[in-house]
């Protein structure tokens, strides 16, 4: 039994797809805060703490909520067996940027700790393990290309070493023009995309 | 001291992104933390902050805050014999 | 069955440039952390544990061109240069991967008074790592693991499961952070940092040192069987979420508790000398620790950690902390935690006072971090 791609969903400022299939389009021409908070309001989530997240957060917290919403998993209370691999390019430099205008005027120094604690991308998969109460083996990376070949041997080991038996793997990324999420479920099975660096590819390009 | 007391709860809502949440909700003497408005320690780091930023004081020893964040009344007070500003 | 270990390594700290002077210094029970009072425009004072940067630029000028590179690139590239300088392992192999580990990288350059001072990709941890990787002229993609105080036994695990897969013979591990006032700053709004030198595990302890370094760790595959003698492997290890608070730690170390039993995979604990915490001296860190070890069952394990010595390095803290677990576990002799006196948290654990001899060959290397994320390694010593 290998392993394939139980699901997958993306996230743009224009559109949510779910399995390669549109579930709704985002009116883009606003901001980028505000097409994530409609996107909050389309999936229908009743989850407050959204609203204090930073947007890599909220792209986040949204894509796994696609990806999640009506599996088996979603209704598990302790998801000790699912990891979490996440990546991007930017980092958390958005937050990092908006973090520094608290410190740059010395007439005006008050750095705001509820901005620091969004500095860091892995924040991301912290706010994804409380949301779904997930336990699993979890990293970021961070690289300039989603980069398939380099997720995929690290996903298969996962699987082989250690404890996994669901894997949520994908990218997250939010810069000041624009954000994307693409996430996969992948799990141990027959019927189903296989999990390889083609399929990722694939997918990838034509979401 | 009412003038105060909405500004507070205005400036709480704005910095600590209550989404949803308006001044007349906000009870006065009800706790700030707790099950309420489900703040945590981070809100209470903002809310030295703010305290600093908005009204020019400098809580030294943050273990003081939860007393001073007992209440919205509490915390107003706390404001009214300390600011500088 | 093969094992991945340690081929050879380095640590740049304020205690010196080498794993051997690091080394040295923590014998002598010498700390880096000094108190610094117009360092980055702060305006308050604070504990740190710095760099000698001219010393560092000194070492660096005799190989590099140091206007091509930050400060962070420079203690990066020192370190695995002088690690590399120990060993015949071929970076610029395709078999060879860089695995780089760092919080924040050149965040510094968002700083007006340094944007000018390099090109502002090079804030991206991408580009940097690219640097780092092509200075050593090696063409694979350098792969950057940045998840908070847990990013170095996070890249080591990474590692490990690169090597594990065949796909490349050699990693070098390798990553850092440098002190600036975008992280000083931070931490100073979580009022998380002690006015007096940290004190971890003690019963006044107030808050943690910060401290800036680098370090590397260049991994290899073998038999276990052909080994070279005194080598330490990478045994096994785990990650594991909170799932509870993004900043706070668990108030029952749940992801701690989880990375140690997934790492344990039921061996019984009778083969670990000790355990090195993470003991930031904040006082929730250091007590969710203290749970989460009690609730492993491993309260009896001689426990010490090494922020009173170099404060907490934060992308560079898990590589440094397991190298320095190495070479005790190599050397058979417990390091003590320097800043403690007196048990400050709830379980009974055995916090190392005075440094002595030991026979076990295994050691336990755990970090926690901002995001409620948890890292657990398991170090084995082959003679």
């Amino acid at each position: 039994m290998g392993l394939i791609i139980n699901k997958y969903c993306s996230i743009t400022p224009h559109k949510v797809c779910v399995d390669g299939l549109k579930i709704f389009d985002i009116n883009d021409q606003q901001s980028l805060e505000k097409s994530l908070v409609q996107t909050y309001r389309n999936l229908e989530l009743e989850y407050p703490k959204f609203f204090k997240m930073d947007n890599l957060s909220k792209l986040a917290i949204l894509a796994s909520e696609c990806l999640l919403k009506n599996t088996e998993l979603y209704k598990i209370a302790d998801k000790g067996n699912v990891a979490l691999v996440l990546s991007n390019a930017s980092s958390s430099l958005v937050t990092d940027s908006n973090y520094h205008l608290t410190i740059d005027d010395p007439k005006n120094y008050f750095p705001s700790p509820s901005l620091f604690v969004y500095t860091l991308p892995n924040i991301t998969i912290g706010e994804i393990c409380i949301k779904h109460k997930i336990y699993g083996e979890n990293i970021f990376f961070v690289s300039e290309h989603p980069d398939a070949s380099a997720l995929y041997v690290y996903v298969n080991e996962l699987f082989e070493r250690t404890n996994t038996e669901y894997c949520i793997a994908g990218w997250v990324e939010c810069n000041v023009n624009t954000y994307e999420a693409f996430l996969l479920l992948v799990g141990k099975g027959s019927n189903g995309d296989t999990f390889d660096v083609k399929t990722i590819d694939n997918l990838y390009n034509t979401k | 001291m009412d003038e105060l007391i909405l500004e507070l709860k205005q400036e709480i809502i704005k910095v600590l992104n209550l989404q949803g949440v308006k001044p007349e909700d906000i009870d006065n003497d009800a706790p700030l933390f707790g099950d309420g408005l489900g703040l945590d320690s981070i809100d209470a780091l903002e809310l030295i902050v703010l305290l600093e930023k908005n009204y020019g004081i400098k809580l030294e020893d943050p273990g003081k805050g939860r007393e001073i964040f007992g209440s919205i009344n509490i915390f107003a007070k706390y404001i009214s014999e300390n600011r500088k500003k | 069955m093969k094992v991945v270990y340690n081929i050879t390594d380095n640590i740049i700290s304020s205690l010196g440039f080498t794993t051997d002077e690091n080394m040295a210094s923590i014998s002598q029970g010498r700390s880096g952390i000094e108190l610094h009072t117009d360092e980055f425009c702060i305006p308050e004072y604070f504990q740190a544990s710095l760099v000698a940067h001219e010393k560092l630029d000194d070492y660096f000028r005799r190989f590099a061109d140091v206007s091509r590179y930050t400060f962070f690139e420079r203690m990066i590239i020192l370190s695995v240069y002088e690690a590399a300088s120990r060993t015949n392992v071929d970076l610029s192999s395709p078999e060879t991967l860089f695995i780089i580990s760092t919080t924040k990288g050149n965040v510094y350059l968002l700083d007006p008074e340094h944007t000018h001072e390099f090109d502002i990709e090079r804030v991206n941890l991408w580009s940097s790592a690219n640097e780092i990787a092509s200075f050593f002229k090696n063409q694979n993609t350098p792969v950057v693991v940045s998840q908070a105080c847990i990013s170095g036994v996070s890249a080591i695990l990474a590692a490990k499961m690169y090597l594990e897969s065949g796909e490349y013979k050699h990693v070098v591990v390798t990553g850092g952070d440098m002190l600036s006032k975008f992280i000083v700053s931070g931490f100073q709004s979580f009022k998380a940092l002690s006015p007096h030198r940290c004190k971890p595990f003690d019963a006044l302890r107030d808050g943690l040192s910060l401290g800036e370094g680098a370090a590397t760790i260049i991994l290899g595959i073998d038999n276990e069987d052909y080994l070279p003698s005194d080598s330490i492997s990478i045994k096994a290890g785990a990650t594991s979420n909170d799932a509870n608070h993004i900043s706070g730690p668990s108030r029952t170390g749940e992801g701690l508790y989880r990375a140690i039993m997934n790492t344990m995979k039921g061996d019984d604990a009778s083969g670990l000398a000790f355990i090195n915490a993470h003991g930031t001296a904040t006082v929730y860190n250091d007590e969710m620790e203290a749970i989460a070890l009690s609730r492993a069952g491993l309260e009896h394990v001689p426990v010490t950690s090494l922020k009173g010595y170099i404060g907490h390095t934060l992308g560079a803290a898990g590589l440094i902390e397991t190298i320095i677990s190495s070479h005790s576990l190599l050397n058979g002799q417990l390091i003590n935690c320097l800043g403690f006196t007196s048990l400050g948290v709830s379980k009974n654990i055995q916090v190392i006072t005075e440094p002595r001899r030991f026979e076990a060959d295994e050691c336990l290397k755990m970090v926690s971090g901002f995001g409620g994320c948890n890292a657990v390694v398991l170090l084995k010593k082959y003679s």
